[in-house]
């Protein structure tokens, strides 16, 4: 896992990442070369973060497999949300947060001082426990919006964007003749499944998944579910969820967070069957959390 | 209920007079109540009544069209004011929406929550400034020859502009905040986490989230100022003819009711019967037109929950009711 040298200066992530970098990556998902041991998508190493006083996260190291996906679970309070909004950054923008420690996307360190966030955050996507669509913006609109408001303006190339986000997110079918309708006027399924579509569209490596299904009732849970086994061959899933029976369903592999530390970490079935932990173990049998 | 009566009884049983009497207590606040529920709208009623009654009849073509006809004579019109009137508040807006608009972006989306605070008490003091104070300030640093390096010199279309439009900063500021912290903070992270840029998001997301209630805002800070006449003694000062230039004293409606309405001319007194009747028509048919153009557009209702009341009319009803205080002042 730590068979790759620290990240050379060129292969740290660009600074700025120009439009037609969308354009021109049509094979973003495409299989790694084919390695012994495929490299980590993501590589967390000593990761601490703090909100003010509080150490939500304490010293966790984390390889999490590219094309797979990967389930983060806990009691509420655990620091599994936190972990999972540092690997975009988006916990920095809480007032008093500090991290430190290393996490490593594909190889690039996404702390280093000259990286831009933004720029991090386009590489990670994220979908959120409420499903948010832009209530001011077509569904067509709230698929593009990451790529329009980034500059893409080319409308034929918006347009295959679309449909294949919509594809990709399993939603095409029932909207492609509604989708100049207002994303907010879908059901609360499917505008999850939208907001997985907005995700997609901007091509991130890993997609991020803050218990997305927890609003949802059984069937549209089911539909995100079979969504996530069909998404990992494109992209790298990291999804934090309360239900268990869930991480089961989905997750290649499953960390369980305790107290703000990894306490273990191991393929889903290995994890559940035969924990090697005590705390593991009563919390998956239910005697705590 | 020391002791158990023969009749069935329970706990919190009353005997029949203490019931009325109670119903009756009931019955005569909840009437008092409903008395000042009316009193509080009687006035709109009273005043445009008597406004239509006093004015509608010296409405006519020539009173929108022509200039005041010469003293003594019959006749002639309030054209000069209208536009002037026009051509102020157009002006006070082109100032004090984008100050107002971009500040409480500001306060939102970038500030931390000290100077947002300090800011927002500020406005809140200046929001309770009388308007002739700014009257007063504006015509101390604007009118005055000497009084600031920016000063014109002397009365000024400009000067008065400039007076409503420190009126509409702070309410427009106000409410605007209002507004941009009803827009859930769920749209700020998706885009965020889609990687789009700080102030695209401010932009094009939540400053169009909430673009209906930053309008209501907006027009409420217009009405506001359309009516004032404190700020625009000390400032425009009035004409009565057209103004050749921003740098020379305007007509305005407002002020144009307070000169005919002090002069000793029986038409003069018609006419600004007829004139507060306009400005009147003109502040109610903004809120009107408001209520009208914000109203929830019946296509745009949300399938899966329509009868929840969305974020936009959150947005709405809060500025409406922030309105109707500032309305009230």
């Amino acid at each position: 896992m730590n068979d790759q040298p620290a990240a050379l200066p060129e292969t740290s992530v660009k600074a700025t990442l120009p439009a037609s970098a969308y354009m021109n990556s049509p094979d973003r998902g495409a299989p790694p070369p084919a390695a012994s041991q495929p490299k980590p998508a993501i590589d967390a190493r000593n990761v601490n973060i703090f909100y003010g006083q509080k150490h939500a996260v304490i010293d966790v190291t984390l390889g999490i497999p590219t094309k797979s996906v990967t389930a983060i679970i806990g009691p509420s309070g655990c620091g599994k949300s936190t972990f999972l909004r540092c690997l975009n950054r988006l916990h920095e923008l809480i007032p008093g947060s500090r991290m430190n420690g290393t996490i490593l996307l594909n190889g690039d360190d996404l702390y280093a001082p000259t990286v831009d966030p933004t720029v991090v955050r386009r590489r990670v996507g994220m979908v959120f426990q409420k499903s948010n669509p832009f209530p001011t913006m077509s569904i067509a609109d709230n698929v593009t919006v990451g790529l329009r408001l980034n500059g893409v303006r080319d409308r034929a190339f918006l347009r295959e964007r679309t449909e294949d986000a919509l594809r990709k997110a399993a939603l095409w079918d029932e909207v492609k003749n509604d989708l100049g309708k207002p994303g907010i006027s879908l059901s609360g399924g499917q505008q999850q499944r939208l907001c997985i579509a907005r995700a997609v569209a901007v091509q991130p490596e890993v997609l991020l998944m803050d218990e997305p299904t927890s609003a949802l009732d059984p069937i549209a849970t089911v539909k995100v579910e079979e969504l996530m086994n069909e998404l990992k061959r494109n992209f790298t899933i990291v999804i934090v969820t309360h239900s268990m029976q869930q991480a089961t369903r989905v997750a290649d592999q499953t960390a369980f967070f305790y107290l703000g530390r990894l306490v273990e970490y191991a393929p889903t079935r290995e994890l559940f069957n035969n924990p090697k932990q005590k705390q593991t173990e009563a919390y998956i049998t239910g005697r705590f959390g | 209920m020391s002791a158990p009566s023969a009749s069935k009884s329970y706990p919190g049983q009353v005997s029949e007079g203490l019931r009325r009497w109670r119903k009756g207590k009931s019955a005569l606040v909840t009437f008092l109540c409903c008395i000042c529920a009316v009193i509080v709208v009687t006035p709109l009623a009273l005043v445009f009544g008597y406004l239509v009654f006093k004015g509608a009849g010296s409405l006519n073509w020539d009173f929108f069209t022509k200039l005041p006809a010469p003293v003594g004579e019959v006749g002639g019109g309030i054209v000069h004011a209208i536009v002037g009137s026009m051509i102020l508040v157009t002006l006070a807006a082109l100032i004090g929406v984008p100050v107002g608009v971009l500040g409480a972006l500001y306060l939102t989306e970038y500030s931390g929550p000290r100077f947002a605070s300090c800011v927002r008490l500020g406005a809140d003091i200046l929001n309770g400034v009388p308007s002739i104070v700014w009257g007063i300030v504006a015509y101390a640093i604007l009118v005055l020859p000497h009084g600031s390096p920016f000063s014109v010199g002397h009365f000024s279309a400009i000067a008065g502009a400039i007076a409503l439009a420190f009126i509409m900063i702070p309410l427009i500021l106000r409410t605007t905040e209002e507004v941009l912290l009803l827009v859930p903070n769920g749209y700020r992270e998706a885009a965020l986490a889609l990687g789009i840029a700080r102030w695209k998001i401010s932009a094009r997301i939540v400053a169009k989230t909430a673009l209906r209630g930053i309008l209501t805002g907006v027009l409420l800070a217009v009405a506001r100022v359309a009516g004032e006449t404190a700020p625009l003694l000390f400032t425009a000062l009035g004409n009565s003819g057209w103004s050749q230039s921003l740098k020379e004293p305007i007509a305005a409606l407002p002020l144009q009711i307070f000169t005919y309405a002090i002069s000793p001319y029986d038409d003069w007194h018609r006419q600004a019967w007829a004139a507060a009747l306009v400005l009147l028509l003109f502040v109610l048919g903004l809120n009107v037109s408001l209520r009208f153009f914000t109203r929830e557009r019946v296509s745009a209702q949300p399938k899966a929950d329509s009868d929840k009341p969305t974020a936009a009319d959150a947005v709405v009803a809060t500025v409406a009711t922030r309105g109707a205080a500032v309305q009230v002042q």
